[in-house]
């Protein structure tokens, strides 16, 4: 399994963090938490509201909505799609990474269709194993995988 | 980035005797004071006591936080709303149809049985068919 470039779930959680940014995090189940990330662990975070703090399984997690931008764009990966080809001589092609790395190089507007029945219609701007992440002009917003059921060109 | 937050947290409520709420991925919530708890399950006190499965737990916040979530479900409210309207203004447009048949049913028979994608799609397909009756 060739590692993914970059890890953008933690680096986006820890931005987060590290700026004090309020968050709205949508659930499996439609509900919504907004509040302030105080702690990240592994599988949970735990979330600032008004009326304390809230752990929250990522596992339960659809999305996480920033109002700012957390992660900088990253350069487009043409040294990767470079060398793609000898990796895919030698191993199965990946096809959910080669759709994603298209996407976000040629700028498709993508519809995700969520779990939760939500259709989002956004650009993809990153992604790894586990979340893609996307931007709304100045905000970015996180989708974890396990959210989402498809992707539509 | 800690490698068991909710371990720390569990052991933390568990030892100040705190009232949780945990909430469920099916939105049910149960509350009481933790027992005990493992990698798998919570045992919670209340009235009786519970087991809780670690792998269907969405949430878990002291209980004082629990009466002020509904706090910020109305800025939800608007959102959601906005798009479970639409469903309902598809349904009504598809039921005239199914009126032929002897027993209409209020909603598709199986909602839960169907993944949430197939129901999502099936309604856009009725809309779009509706749109092309219109044409």
């Amino acid at each position: 399994m060739e590692a993914v470039k970059h890890v953008i779930e933690p680096q986006y959680l820890a931005q987060a963090l590290a700026q004090g940014v309020t968050v709205r995090i949508g659930q499996m189940n439609k509900t919504e938490h907004e509040g302030i990330i105080r702690e990240i662990g592994r599988y949970e975070i735990n979330v600032e509201e008004q009326g304390g703090t809230v752990t929250i399984l990522k596992q339960d997690i659809s999305y996480i909505h920033s109002p700012r931008t957390l992660i900088q764009a990253a350069p487009p990966m043409e040294q990767d799609t470079a060398a793609n080809p000898e990796h895919s001589a030698s191993m199965r092609p990946n096809v959910q990474q080669e759709f994603l790395d298209k996407a976000i190089r040629e700028r498709h507007v993508l519809t995700l269709f969520l779990l939760t029945g939500q259709r989002v219609k956004t650009v993809i701007e990153n992604y790894d194993n586990f979340t893609l992440l996307t931007r709304e002009g100045e905000q970015q917003h996180l989708y974890y995988k396990h959210g989402v059921s498809t992707i539509n060109r | 980035m800690e490698a068991n937050l909710l371990d720390k947290m569990l052991a933390d409520y568990q030892d100040r005797k705190t009232a949780v709420t945990i909430v469920l991925q099916n939105r049910a919530r149960v509350s009481g004071t933790i027992r005990s708890f493992d990698s798998y399950v919570i045992i919670l006190e209340n009235s009786r006591s519970e087991i809780v499965y670690r792998h269907a737990v969405s949430s878990v916040s002291p209980a004082v936080s629990a009466p002020q979530r509904p706090a910020t479900r109305p800025q939800e409210q608007p959102r959601q709303t906005a798009k479970e309207d639409k469903r309902p203004a598809a349904r009504p447009a598809a039921r005239p149809a199914k009126q032929k048949h002897p027993k209409p049913q209020p909603r598709p028979a199986t909602p839960s049985a169907e993944p949430s994608l197939n129901t999502g799609m099936q309604e856009g397909l009725q809309r779009w068919l509706k749109g092309q009756k219109a044409k």
